[in-house]
C-alpha cells in the first residue's frame, strides 16, 4: 500500500517533469538527474544526502566553452522545493514574568523544504530582479500572510519563520556548492534532516550564463514512510480504536511478562 | 543506535530511551509513582514533541505500574478494594481531562498549562511532605519513639455511602476516595502523569492508609487509568508512539522490579523524605523554565492537511 502511493506520487511527477521537458531544443543543452527518486524513511532514518548531477551537453550549447583554465563558461543553480503548506506560528511573550504564547499567526502558505544551491553566490550570477522573481534566496521567498497583520509584524514573523526552518536544515542557502568538472559535469549535494516532511518534492535544475538563464531541467523525488514504520502510522490514524486497544494490551502483557522473567531471576 | 519513531517523526538513540526508562521505572516500583512527572520533562528536552511524549507516557507508565502492581499483589501489600473505588474515579476523572487537553491544545496553550499546574502541584505536595517526613526522621534519629497519629474526626466522616476497606482498617466514605481518583485522574490526563505523586501523599495523609498498603494500591489504580487515557488519547489525537512506549517500557519494567526489592528495605519516613526532594527538584525545574527566557521566543508548526 505504501509503495504504490509513492509510486503514484513519483508518477504524476515524472509525468510532469516530462511535459515540462518538451520544450524548444535550446533547453536540452543541460541534461540532469538525481541519485534517488524515492527517499523511504525506515526505522534507522537519521537524515540523508543525495546527489544531484549533470552535464553540458556541448553539442547543443548556444555557447563556445571557455579557453580559460579553471573557469568554467557556465554557472548553475539548483532549487530543491518540497510541497506547499500551511504553517503555524506562535510567539511567546512575558506576561507577569512568565514567558506565555502570546501571538499566533498561520501563514497561508510556505514551502515545507527549500534548499538553494549554487556554483557561486547567487548575487554574482544574477540581477536581483532576477533573484527576487525567481525566488533564488531565502529572503526572497513569498509567503502568504493573513490580512489583518501589520507591516512590521509581517516582516518580524517572516524573519522568524526563516530563522525557524534554518535552524531545522529545512531551508538551506548554501553557495560554492555546486562543483563544475571539466567545464561539462556539475555535481551537488542535498542534505536531508530526520524531521524532513514526507510529500513530492521538486529539484529544479538553472542553467546561467552572461546573467540570464539559459537552461532549464527539472527532476523529482518523492519521500514516503515505508515498511513496519508506515504500517505503525496507517494503523494509528486509520484504526485508531484498534491501536489504542492494543497499545493498551501490548503495555498490560509487556509490564506482566517482565514482571515473570524478574521473578524468576530472583 | 537509533532508531525512527513512527508518531513521533523522530530518530532517537534506543540506549537512551532505555536508560531514561529504566531510571524512572526504579523510581515507580520504590515510590508508587508512575515517573511520568520526570518522563515526560526528559522526553521532550530530548525532542520528542510534547503531544506525543504525554501520549505516550500513559502507555509506558501502564505497563511500569502494572509490573510493579504485580509485585507488591504478590506480596498481598494491595488494598484490592480501595484501589477498584479509585480507579473508577479516575476513568471518568481522565475522561474530562482529556477533553480539557484538547481544549487547551487547540488554543496553544498546554504547555503553558502543564509547566504551571506542575510548579502548582510539584511545589505544594513536595514542600508538605518534606516536612512530615523531616519531622518524623528528626524524631526517629533522637531516640523518640513516633507519633501515632490517630485519624481525627473530620467533615469526611459525615459523609453518606461507607464502605469498609478491611485491607487498609478504615471504615470511610466511598465519596472521599472516588472524588480523589477523579481529581487524579483529571491531572493525569491534563500532564501526562500517572498521578502517583498526588496520589501516594493523599492516601497516607487524607485517607490514613497504612503506608505498606499505599504504595502497591497507588499503582493499581495508575495501571488502570493510563490504560484508559492511552485508549483515549489513541483515539482522540493519534499521538501515542507504541514503539516509543514498548522502548521506555522494556527499561522501565526491569528497574520497577529493582525498585520494589529496594524500597521495601526502607523505613517509611525515609520513602517518603526522599519522594518529596525528587518531587521539589523538579518543581524548581520547572519554575525556572517558565521564568527563563526562552532560547527562541517563535515556533513554527506545519498544519499537515490530512
Amino acid at each position: 500500500m505504501a509503495h504504490i502511493q509513492n509510486f503514484i506520487i513519483l508518477l504524476a511527477s515524472l509525468a510532469g517533469a516530462m511535459l515540462m521537458g518538451l520544450t524548444p531544443a535550446r533547453s536540452q543543452q543541460v541534461i540532469a538527474d538525481i541519485s534517488e527518486h524515492l527517499i523511504e524513511i525506515r526505522s534507522n532514518f537519521t537524515g540523508t544526502d543525495l546527489l544531484l548531477f549533470g552535464a553540458i551537453d556541448w553539442s547543443k550549447t548556444s555557447f563556445r566553452r571557455s579557453r580559460v583554465p579553471d573557469e568554467p563558461s557556465f554557472d548553475v543553480i539548483i532549487i530543491l522545493r518540497g510541497s506547499d503548506s500551511k504553517m503555524l506560528m506562535r510567539r511567546k511573550d512575558r506576561v507577569a514574568g512568565i514567558w506565555v504564547n502570546n501571538a499566533s499567526v498561520t501563514v497561508g502558505k510556505a514551502p515545507n523544504f527549500y534548499t538553494i544551491l549554487a556554483t557561486r553566490p547567487v548575487a554574482d550570477i544574477l540581477p536581483p530582479a532576477v533573484l527576487d522573481a525567481r525566488e533564488f534566496t531565502l529572503d526572497s521567498l513569498k509567503f502568504e500572510w493573513p490580512k489583518t497583520l501589520s507591516a512590521e509584524e509581517r516582516e518580524e514573523f517572516r524573519q522568524a519563520l526563516l530563522y525557524n526552518l534554518q535552524r531545522e536544515d529545512l531551508y538551506v542557502q548554501k553557495n560554492g556548492t555546486i562543483e563544475i568538472l571539466n567545464d561539462t559535469l556539475f555535481r551537488a549535494r542535498v542534505y536531508f534532516p530526520a524531521s524532513v516532511p514526507v510529500g513530492a518534492y521538486l529539484a529544479e535544475i538553472y542553467l546561467v550564463r552572461k546573467g540570464r538563464i539559459i537552461g532549464h531541467q527539472t527532476s523529482p523525488l518523492a519521500i514516503g514512510k515505508s515498511g513496519f514504520e508506515r504500517t505503525v502510522y496507517d494503523f494509528a490514524h486509520e484504526h485508531s480504536v484498534m491501536y489504542g486497544l492494543a497499545a493498551v494490551l501490548l503495555a498490560l502483557f509487556a509490564g506482566l511478562l517482565a514482571g515473570e522473567i524478574s521473578r524468576r531471576m530472583h | 543506535m537509533q532508531i525512527y519513531l513512527p508518531i513521533a517523526e523522530v530518530s532517537m538513540n534506543i540506549f537512551l530511551l532505555l536508560g531514561m526508562g529504566g531510571a524512572v521505572g526504579f523510581l515507580s516500583g520504590m515510590f508508587g509513582v508512575g515517573g511520568g512527572f520526570l518522563l515526560t520533562p526528559l522526553l521532550i528536552f530530548a525532542g520528542v514533541p510534547p503531544a506525543v511524549a504525554v501520549a505516550t507516557q500513559a502507555n509506558q507508565i501502564m505497563a511500569a505500574s502494572v509490573s510493579g502492581a504485580q509485585a507488591h499483589f504478590r506480596r498481598g501489600a494491595i488494598d484490592v478494594r480501595m484501589g477498584l473505588v479509585l480507579s473508577i474515579g479516575g476513568i471518568l476523572g481522565s475522561a474530562v481531562g482529556a477533553w480539557i487537553f484538547r481544549l487547551l491544545t487547540e488554543a496553544g496553550q498546554i504547555d503553558l498549562t502543564i509547566s504551571l499546574t506542575y510548579v502548582l502541584f510539584l511545589g505544594l505536595i513536595g514542600g508538605l511532605m518534606m516536612n512530615e517526613s523531616l519531622r518524623a526522621l528528626i524524631r526517629r534519629w533522637r531516640g523518640l519513639p513516633p507519633i501515632i497519629k490517630h485519624r481525627q474526626r473530620t467533615w469526611f466522616d459525615t459523609l453518606p455511602f461507607k464502605i469498609r476497606f478491611r485491607r487498609s482498617k478504615l471504615y470511610i466514605s466511598a465519596l472521599v476516595p472516588l472524588v480523589l481518583g477523579a481529581l487524579v485522574g483529571i491531572l493525569s490526563a491534563v500532564m501526562g502523569v500517572g498521578g502517583g505523586f498526588i496520589m501516594v501523599p493523599a492516601m497516607i495523609y487524607l485517607l490514613n492508609m497504612p503506608t505498606n498498603v499505599v504504595i502497591g494500591t497507588s499503582l493499581m489504580q495508575i495501571t488502570i487509568v493510563t490504560g484508559m487515557i492511552t485508549f483515549l488519547h489513541s483515539v482522540n489525537t493519534q499521538t501515542v508512539d507504541i514503539v516509543l512506549a514498548l522502548i521506555l517500557v522494556v527499561g522501565a519494567v526491569a528497574g520497577a522490579q529493582m525498585g520494589t526489592q529496594f524500597g521495601s528495605k526502607l523505613r517509611g519516613e525515609t520513602v517518603r523524605a526522599l519522594l518529596a526532594l525528587i518531587v521539589l527538584i523538579v518543581c524548581f525545574r520547572m519554575a525556572y523554565d517558565l521564568f527563563a527566557t526562552p532560547f527562541n521566543i517563535y515556533s513554527v508548526t506545519p498544519l499537515v492537511v490530512r
